[in-house]
């Protein structure tokens, strides 16, 4: 593979909600263009799936980009053993993504600057082999949606500095709750709780009580 | 190779009539100045008027950190009046951006029907709200800068834009924009 694109964020947020954006898809209604090219039976039956030490996949359903105006099928240009217009995701705990929308691969990086900013480093890759015509289709499909200046990037960005916003010092009890249960498909929680069982862990500390020192999470919690 | 440090071509107004020249470079500067206003005032349609049908736009920075000349932005005139289009359904950032743009050079093609331009350019975004309203509201803050090399169909004493590719010096983007630089 080969990266063609780089760029990085400094956002007024903890850098677990970032992550976040990358673990749970409730968000996509904030995204008009997941909306109109995902939203359907096959998109709502994709499972979140938990593996040790934190790390989780999102799988994989077929997007229609071509219900969004102006945009095409993307069906033409895929990656080795990827079936067309696929969405794969692997989030490695406790801040980097792998995000596969058929034609191009972006990895995000997380770096904590402090409880409430943290950097984002992005990256866009493609395959060593492309051909010029090629690599300029996947620059151009990683950028409509995940490029500086794309439909979504800019919505997430937006999305977990208002969240930092809310949970400023002074603000009243910071909680984020992660209680949607949907049978681990796309829009239940598990992997952000699975996330934050394993940060518990690490920190000693109880996710939905951070004074309090860690506990295993109840069956029935789960 | 870094591309923003390449030195322009020399300028190609050699055989055009030196009146003429001038005029198409007073277009080609007045086409430059409106689309500023245009942009700055979020007339995204307006400034469209100013370009040709077949007007491609870029955004392109060069990366040292992986040592590629990137695209952030490949986009037909077609791609772009879709993406206004489709703005008010997107979540934005509403911070209004206004661009200081200085023309540097323009050079007039022989038969005086194309042009080229580069101009520098520093964008502001003017915080809306930020991370504490109270606070950061009203605040003006550096956000792009870059250099935009241009081309133009020059006719009827009208320049029109075939291309602009707005190059960015800038890595760190923040939480980038919806709109046009």
């Amino acid at each position: 593979m080969e990266v063609f694109h780089y760029h990085k964020a400094i956002v007024n947020t903890n850098y677990k909600l970032w992550h976040d954006t990358n673990c749970e898809f409730y968000h996509d209604f904030m995204h008009y263009h997941n909306r109109v090219t995902g939203f359907n039976d096959a998109y709502f039956a994709r499972k979140n799936e938990s593996f040790e030490h934190g790390h989780i996949v999102v799988g994989t359903f077929e997007v229609n980009y071509d219900n969004y105006e102006g945009f095409e099928s993307r069906a033409g240009l895929s990656f080795p053993h990827l079936p067309p217009n696929q969405w794969y995701m692997i989030d490695l705990f406790p801040g980097m993504n792998f995000n596969l929308r058929g034609s191009a691969l972006r990895c995000d990086v997380v770096t904590p600057l402090g409880p409430d900013k943290v950097m984002i480093e992005f990256r866009g890759l493609g395959l060593k082999r492309d051909t010029p015509e090629e690599r300029q289709t996947r620059i151009n499909h990683h950028n409509s949606i995940w490029g500086p200046f794309g439909r979504n990037l800019h919505e997430d960005l937006i999305g977990v500095q208002g969240q930092g916003t809310t949970m400023r010092p002074g603000s009243e009890a910071r909680r984020v709750l992660h209680g949607r249960q949907e049978n681990q498909t796309i829009h239940d929680e598990n992997g952000m709780r699975h996330y934050y069982a394993e940060w518990g862990k690490w920190m000693n500390r109880l996710p939905s009580n951070p004074e309090m020192p860690y506990a295993e999470p109840a069956l029935a919690a789960e | 190779m870094n591309i923003q440090t390449e030195v322009a071509s020399p300028p190609m107004s050699g055989g055009v009539d030196p009146m003429q020249a001038r005029e198409a470079a007073d277009a080609v500067r007045d086409a430059i100045c409106r689309a500023t206003i245009f942009l700055d005032a979020q007339q995204w349609m307006e400034w469209l008027g100013l370009c040709d049908e077949s007007f491609v736009y870029d955004i392109k920075s060069w990366s040292p950190e992986i040592n590629y000349d990137m695209t952030y932005l490949h986009a037909s005139r077609k791609d772009m009046e879709s993406l206004i289009r489709l703005l008010p359904k997107h979540n934005t950032d509403h911070s209004p951006l206004t661009r200081h743009t200085t023309v540097y050079t323009v050079d007039v093609a022989d038969d005086g029907a194309t042009a080229k331009a580069v101009s520098a350019f520093i964008v502001f975004q003017h915080m809306l709200d930020g991370a504490n309203s109270h606070i950061d509201a009203g605040e003006s803050r550096l956000f792009l800068v870059g250099k935009y090399h241009d081309t133009f169909r020059i006719e009827d004493g009208r320049a029109l834009f075939t291309s602009r590719e707005t190059r960015l010096e800038n890595r760190r983007l923040d939480k980038g924009s919806h709109w046009p630089i």
